[in-house]
């Protein structure tokens, strides 16, 4: 919940009411502020336990931040202190799920700084001189006479990774603050440094199995508790597997009142029996939600509005489905355990060592990073198949040739880290990077906050993220063994089959939606005289997805409709955010 | 004959030359010279085994379809296949060998601390590089092995991380023939594999798949030892039926399908030592719901 928008220049101030009109999901209360050559705009939620943020002010600086921090005080004096310790390169705490900017009107320098790991966004855009920032980018769109044109590579990027990966966002112009990091924009100059910075430095004391696993219990305590802000029933989405029961786990050792929830699919649900477990347990009451393919098909516009980027995994739908029935709950807030994978070591590195052990005679980082593209599972190599001829022109006029390809750029600074001395290591920073930065914590925020829900991913907290790196690789993939470490730690505090199953995964029967129940939708959002008013793809190929058919050694249907899907979402959001200018479907 | 290159109609007489008298193009076949196959037909063979281009396959492979589309062995294949090659160029859909230099030193050390959830092991270098070259491994997250090797420079590494996953599925592919079905045996008893963990599923070729792909076996050049009194062990005694009979496409479904049903969470694993044997696996069509889940 909560956001805020802004500018820098000259703008009518009713423009500030158009950009906080178009988040009302995010609150019933406004703020705004006018102080010398700036605009400020806050939406919240009236009446939520916690540390207000909002709007404050000290001497010539003006702070709108949103979300929460989980340094306890007063949010703007927090992020204040802590800027002045960045820029004075000093060690700051910051952490939480917030999102701030800063104007200094003596120094008239705008400051925006976004959470360690991308939970909050804010995207800014220039237009007529004046610079414009906001939470989510269907409020950039509310900007009178802004011009609103696709970024083909930004698109590019979203169909290799199934999201949109770095700082560029599918917008023509408009730019994100990477997770982690403060901009700076003085008169005309932008600049930008990180604050957080993931450093792999193996403790010797961690070599042992027992005290790794109680100092990841006692992390991950600390991690929950700081995320308590006193709520008489949190929410928590139980799947049954190690990661979110862990947290109900730690949420119990915190003495917190669940409210937990889990995804019915149906006859295509793997984890109905282990939520149950989990829950059983625990203690806990559990809701389960029916995610059928009938639950899914009406809110489709919706979600891809909700999103406020194209973000095409097939959990969305689902995760849309939980968030709703939260909210019909009663709930404020929400728990999840995103992030044990890219923090503990999960399924997602098997394919990069078997990649690894086949790979080039001596590794670097750009094969790394093509090998990684691999990984997606989308479109990368498959763009003569999908792309029209005018829409490859596009992308290769945006500079994607081979030599300067963003999307392998993005993964080779991350494997390519000097700060990394494991393999492991570089896999999981890519990892955290790459997935959890702009695919899953912004895909968690914005589904949670289009329902008024402040999620909660005690995972990705910095101080459990940044000594992840300073555990012994195999206490993450022993062998084979996933998340090691964790498993440890939960072990006997979890029932076996909960701790010790072989992770399945969350299975959405994406392929069985859209190549059954869904295909009517799927053929009229992606029909061949829909795609080709479009113009970015060849029908053909699309025809041929729609049918179940792939090229290129695919003969899976999963990776089909993984596909298939990708190309809908990305769809529905072009008709909501460019055709639309941002408004929502309904 | 139709040229394969501007689709002209020609008669035997108008390319004396062996040139297609539209385009100039060269032709490869003339079954007028005792060729037992056009151009034409040719590439409608390569076409049909890579599944229009989709999938990476071997010579042999190749040879194999011939065999079936002619109804006997094509004579003469390997000029056949290497005249096609200079005429119309080595086919894009080749396997070629996999990159054999690996320098295990030019890594992170932690690498060789993992595993894999199964691996492959196969009784020919070709199968590897089949696999590898359609991506098998890095869509299964599979170690793929040679038994006697393969590949090379990485074995001893790969091999060596195969022991760091106690519970490791094997999957034995081969020949139908003596050596190759000694394949699986050899995994549960000889040093460095998996007499003490892991298991072996042995898919085959066993000789019983000589009534799947029929009369596609060949005769052994020196008979081998009968190892028993079945049918089957005088059959392999004599015969061979090579693992490219089964189709690039078929045995890349069925090896998917293997992964799944041979997954960590598989109910029936045998001991250590064992092997556990599934005739079916190669077999004839399974039905396309159960391949495809």
């Amino acid at each position: 919940m909560s956001g805020i928008c802004g500018w820098v220049g000259e703008a009518d101030p009713a423009t500030l009411d158009a950009m906080l009109n178009a988040i009302p999901h995010r609150g019933d209360r406004v703020e705004r502020a006018f102080p010398p050559g700036a605009a400020l705009g806050y939406r919240s939620w009236a009446g939520r336990i916690g540390h207000a943020s909002g709007i404050g002010s000290q001497g010539a600086v003006t702070i709108a931040c949103a979300g929460d921090l989980v340094v306890r005080g007063d949010p703007a004096r927090v992020i204040l202190d802590a800027l002045d310790r960045i820029r004075r390169g000093e060690p700051e705490q910051l952490d939480g799920s917030f999102s701030a900017a800063v104007w200094d009107a003596d120094s008239e320098r705008l400051t925006l700084v976004s959470d360690p790991f991308g939970l909050r966004s804010l995207c800014f855009v220039q237009h007529r001189g004046t610079l414009y920032f906001a939470s989510e980018c269907k409020q950039l769109l509310a900007i009178p006479g802004l011009p609103i044109e696709i970024d083909p590579l930004a698109i590019h990027g979203y169909l290799t990774f199934s999201f949109v990966a770095g700082p560029r966002l599918p917008i023509r112009g408009v730019r994100r603050v990477q997770p982690g990091r403060v901009a700076e924009f003085r008169h005309g100059d932008h600049t930008e440094r990180g604050y957080v910075r993931l450093r792999e430095s193996i403790d010797p004391a961690l070599e042992d199995d027992a005290v790794a696993a109680a100092h990841v219990d006692a992390l991950g305590r600390a991690a929950v508790r700081s995320r308590l802000a006193g709520e008489p029933e949190v929410g928590l989405y139980l799947s049954g597997g190690l990661d979110s029961s862990t947290i109900g786990r730690w949420l119990l050792d915190e003495g917190a009142r669940i409210h937990a929830l889990s995804l019915d699919f149906g006859d295509f649900g793997v984890e109905r029996a282990e939520a149950e477990l989990a829950a059983k347990a625990l203690g806990l009451s559990l809701t389960f939600v029916d995610a059928s393919a009938a639950s899914v098909a009406p809110i489709l516009g919706a979600l891809a509005w909700q999103m406020d980027l194209p973000l095409g995994d097939g959990v969305t739908g689902p995760h849309y489905l939980l968030g709703r029935a939260a909210r019909e709950a009663g709930l404020t807030c929400i728990f999840n355990g995103e992030g044990g994978d890219q923090l503990f070591g999960g399924w997602a590195n098997k394919p990069m060592i078997v990649a690894e052990v086949y790979g080039e005679p001596v590794p670097t980082a750009r094969g790394r990073a093509e090998m990684f593209l691999n990984s997606y599972h989308r479109f990368y190599r498959l763009e003569h198949e999908l792309y029209t001829d005018a829409f490859a022109e596009q992308v290769a006029g945006g500079g994607a040739s081979s030599d300067e390809d963003e999307r392998a750029t993005l993964l080779e600074r991350e494997l390519g880290s000097p700060d990394m001395t494991t393999f492991m290591g570089r896999l999981r920073r890519t990892d955290i990077a790459l997935k959890g930065h702009d695919n899953i914590n912004p895909r968690a925020e914005r589904i949670a906050g289009g329902f008024g829900l402040d999620v909660r991913s005690p995972l990705f907290d910095r101080v459990l993220a940044e000594a992840s790196f300073t555990f012994p690789p195999r206490h993450k993939l022993a062998g084979t063994c996933e998340k090691a470490v964790l498993k440890q730690a939960m072990s006997g505090r979890l029932p076996d089959e909960i701790v010790w199953r072989e992770k399945s995964g969350m299975c959405v029967p994406t392929s069985h939606w859209v190549l059954g129940p869904l295909r009517d939708i799927v053929a009229d959002v992606l029909g061949p005289d829909s795609i080709a008013a479009r113009g970015l793809f060849r029908p053909e190929y699309v025809t041929s997805l729609r049918v179940g058919k792939d090229q290129a050694n695919e003969l899976r249907p999963r990776r089909i409709g993984e596909k298939l899907w990708a190309l809908l979402m990305l769809e529905l959001w072009l008709r909501s955010f460019i055709d639309g200018r941002g408004r929502s479907p309904t | 004959m139709i040229c394969i290159r501007c689709n002209g109609a020609s008669q035997y007489q108008d390319r004396p030359d062996r040139r297609c008298p539209h385009c100039g193009g060269e032709v490869a076949f003339e079954t007028k010279h005792g060729d037992p196959v056009s151009d034409e037909f040719f590439a409608r063979t390569l076409e049909r085994i890579s599944s229009d281009g989709s999938l990476r396959y071997c010579p042999r492979h190749v040879y194999y379809d011939l065999w079936r589309s002619l109804g006997k062995a094509p004579a003469r294949f390997d000029e056949l296949w290497a005249r096609w090659c200079a005429v119309h160029g080595t086919p894009a859909g080749m396997v070629t060998p996999w990159p054999a230099r690996w320098d295990a030193d030019a890594r992170e050390a932690d690498i060789g601390d993992y595993s894999f959830e199964r691996v492959i092991i196969t009784d020919s270098a070709w199968m590897v590089d089949f696999l590898l070259a359609n991506n098998f491994h890095f869509e299964t997250s599979s170690a793929i092995l040679s038994i006697d090797g393969y590949p090379t420079d990485r074995f001893a590494s790969i091999r060596s991380m195969l022991h760091r996953n106690p519970r490791i599925i094997v999957i034995a592919v081969h020949d139908a023939s003596h050596e190759g079905c000694q394949v699986a045996q050899r995994l549960v008893s000889e040093d460095g594999w998996f007499r003490d963990h892991g298991h072996v599923v042995d898919i085959g070729l066993l000789p019983s798949h000589r009534r799947t792909y029929t009369d596609l076996a060949t005769p052994r050049e020196t008979p081998a030892p009968v190892l028993g009194t079945s049918a089957d062990a005088r059959w392999l005694s004599k015969y061979t039926l090579d693992l490219a009979v089964v189709r690039p496409e078929k045995i890349m479904r069925r090896l998917f399908r293997a992964t799944r049903v041979y997954a960590t969470l598989w109910s029936q694993p045998g001991a250590p030592g064992e092997v556990h044997t599934d005739p079916d696996l190669l077999g004839p069509r399974v039905s396309r719901h159960r391949e495809e889940v």
